[in-house]
């Protein structure tokens, strides 16, 4: 056997390993992080974390509030999000593609996309909490909104960029108008892959505490006007974990678990909704 | 794939039906086409006659797919392509900025060279286009459907699953599909460009022989990169070159007694 192939096996060995021990790292670190909260989570699981309110210090409780609010939060930021989403992503690639415009409008939600999610809470602050003067979940809403629509945004995009050009042309050559086409055809195409964004970004809103600490804040009783303070389940966690009482931080990992599982669950089901939408094809 | 044929193997090609005396369905004026500054249409002018099929052969780039893509304004999708001179169908000038597009491409169909079948039922596929212009009853779209599927020859292999997805059918029958597809519409002109070169032979053959019966119905026109395939389905063949029209002969005479060098140099494969 020749030198350079030696040479070729000896750094194929040398990369593979450096390769399984970055992947054994990253495991490692995800395995820990997820055994911890599942052993803390399920030791503070009971069935009254869905009935009671969350307790005053040195009592027990649940989080029956918080999950209330967490799901009229990310609810009402969806109901804004993904139609201003989608339509913004429509526009990009279909309308706007090779536009100034929409160059400009993808570069921004690039940027909206990669910027700091305490920003969008700082900025809810400013233009809807001090001047209505008290935090709301309207403004948690609204600042879980502005996290939700470049997510959107950019899958949308994505997605209808997939769909191939020349069906759209068969489209036209039927004489179908662009606005049928798009209806009709790339959204038709592209319907799988733009849910799923949609499940993404809710799983991606749903764990978001910065920009709800300026916003909707928390509040220990049961509540479903969006106009006060709102109880949620991220910005419960990051108050009572730091408590000293034991019996708050077990309500923390309890929440801490049922976002983990919600988030998982979402996105477990835009996998198999993908799996089976593709399979058919 | 081009193989090097001289015109005397050619003679054992099966000779095609001959043209009928034909009137002509689309007159093509001094028409020049830019793809921005590129002019890449120069100066066409053909005739192309009713219920033949025309086929417009040339090396890859000279402007034959281009050709196509105007007598339906399929191209006007693009900015900055623009089409200039006159193209003349039942005596309007399609290239009429005033010209309805929708109604145009209603009676000028076009099938493309992938077959593009509809994300929906394969009924769906058919049922699509119809819904675009009418509102038949349930039956009514059932026997349209039907008899776009038989013309198409496809009837057989799909009625017992039309509500099937139109993507789940193989490569040759997705583009009997599109193929159906278009002439569910029951347009006047069939504009086919290269419909079989993403098929298996098999598969080939199956349209090739389709085309041949539907010539009686419509006006065809076929680009294709096949020589052997234009002078299987076709009375009249076009050969272009950098955007202008070589030559323009009945088919088995383009074959056999090409005139100009050039044509004689591509269909022989000398170049290609």
């Amino acid at each position: 056997m020749n030198a350079v192939v030696k040479r070729r096996q000896f750094a194929n060995i040398i990369a593979r390993m450096l390769i399984v021990a970055a992947t054994l790292l990253v495991l490692a670190f995800l395995v820990w992080i997820c055994s911890v909260l599942l052993y803390q989570g399920f030791s503070a699981f009971k069935p009254s974390l869905f009935t009671e309110m969350t307790p005053p210090p040195g009592e027990s409780g649940g989080l029956a509030n918080a999950i209330m609010g967490s799901f009229l939060l990310v609810a009402a930021a969806m109901l804004v999000a993904t139609p201003v989403g989608l339509l913004a992503g429509t526009y990009l690639n279909e309308y706007g593609k090779g536009t100034l415009l929409a160059t400009i409008v993808r570069f921004v939600n690039d940027v909206l996309l990669a910027k700091p999610s305490i920003l969008a809470g700082l900025f809810i602050y400013e233009i809807l909490v001090a001047p209505m003067g008290g935090f709301s979940g309207w403004a948690g809403s609204a600042a879980l909104a502005i996290i939700a629509i470049p997510v959107v945004v950019r899958t949308t995009e994505d997605m209808l960029n997939l769909v191939p050009n020349s069906m759209r042309e068969a489209a036209y050559a039927l004489g179908a108008s662009r606005s049928k086409v798009i209806l009709s055809v790339s959204y038709r195409a592209a319907r799988v892959g733009m849910t799923t964004g949609i499940l993404l970004s809710v799983a991606r809103i749903a764990g978001e505490t910065a920009p709800l600490l300026f916003t909707a804040l928390n509040n220990q009783f049961w509540s479903t006007d969006m106009s006060s303070s709102m109880a949620n389940l991220p910005v419960m966690i990051f108050q009572f974990a730091m408590n000293p009482y034991p019996d708050w931080q077990a309500l923390a990992w309890a929440g801490a678990l049922l976002i983990t599982l919600t988030i998982l669950v979402l996105s477990i089901i835009s996998r198999v909704v993908l799996r089976s939408a593709t399979a058919q094809h | 794939m081009e193989i090097a044929m001289t015109p005397s193997e050619l003679l054992n090609i099966e000779p095609s039906k001959p043209a009928l005396a034909t009137e002509i369905d689309i007159s093509i004026r001094d028409l020049n086409f830019y793809y921005g500054n590129n002019h890449s249409l120069k100066n066409i002018n053909l005739e192309i006659g009713r219920n033949e099929t025309t086929a417009i052969i040339g090396p890859s780039g000279c402007g034959k797919s281009t050709l196509l893509r105007v007598l339906n304004r399929i191209y006007t999708l693009y900015p900055g392509q623009e089409a200039k001179g006159q193209v003349i169908i039942d005596n309007q000038n399609i290239l009429d900025p005033k010209m309805n597009v929708s109604a145009l491409r209603a009676r000028v169909g076009m099938v493309f060279q992938s077959p593009t079948p509809f994300p929906m039922s394969i009924y769906d596929n058919i049922a699509y286009g119809i819904r675009l212009y009418e509102k038949p009853s349930r039956r009514e779209m059932d026997a349209r459907v039907e008899k776009a599927l038989r013309s198409a020859a496809l009837w057989d292999e799909v009625k017992d699953k039309l509500h099937q997805s139109g993507q789940s059918l193989s490569g040759g029958q997705q583009q009997r599909l599109c193929i159906a597809r278009t002439i569910a519409l029951e347009p006047q002109v069939l504009l086919l460009d290269e419909p079989t070169s993403a098929l298996d032979p098999v598969s080939t053959s199956k349209i090739e022989d389709l085309l041949d019966t539907l010539r009686d119905e419509y006006t065809i026109v076929i680009v294709t990169h096949n020589m052997q395939q234009a002078a299987r389905v076709s009375q009249k063949t076009v050969f272009m070159y950098l955007g202008e029209i070589v030559e323009v002969a009945e088919t088995d005479e383009m074959f056999l007694r090409p005139k100009k060098e050039r044509t004689k140099n591509y269909i022989t494969g000398r170049f290609g």
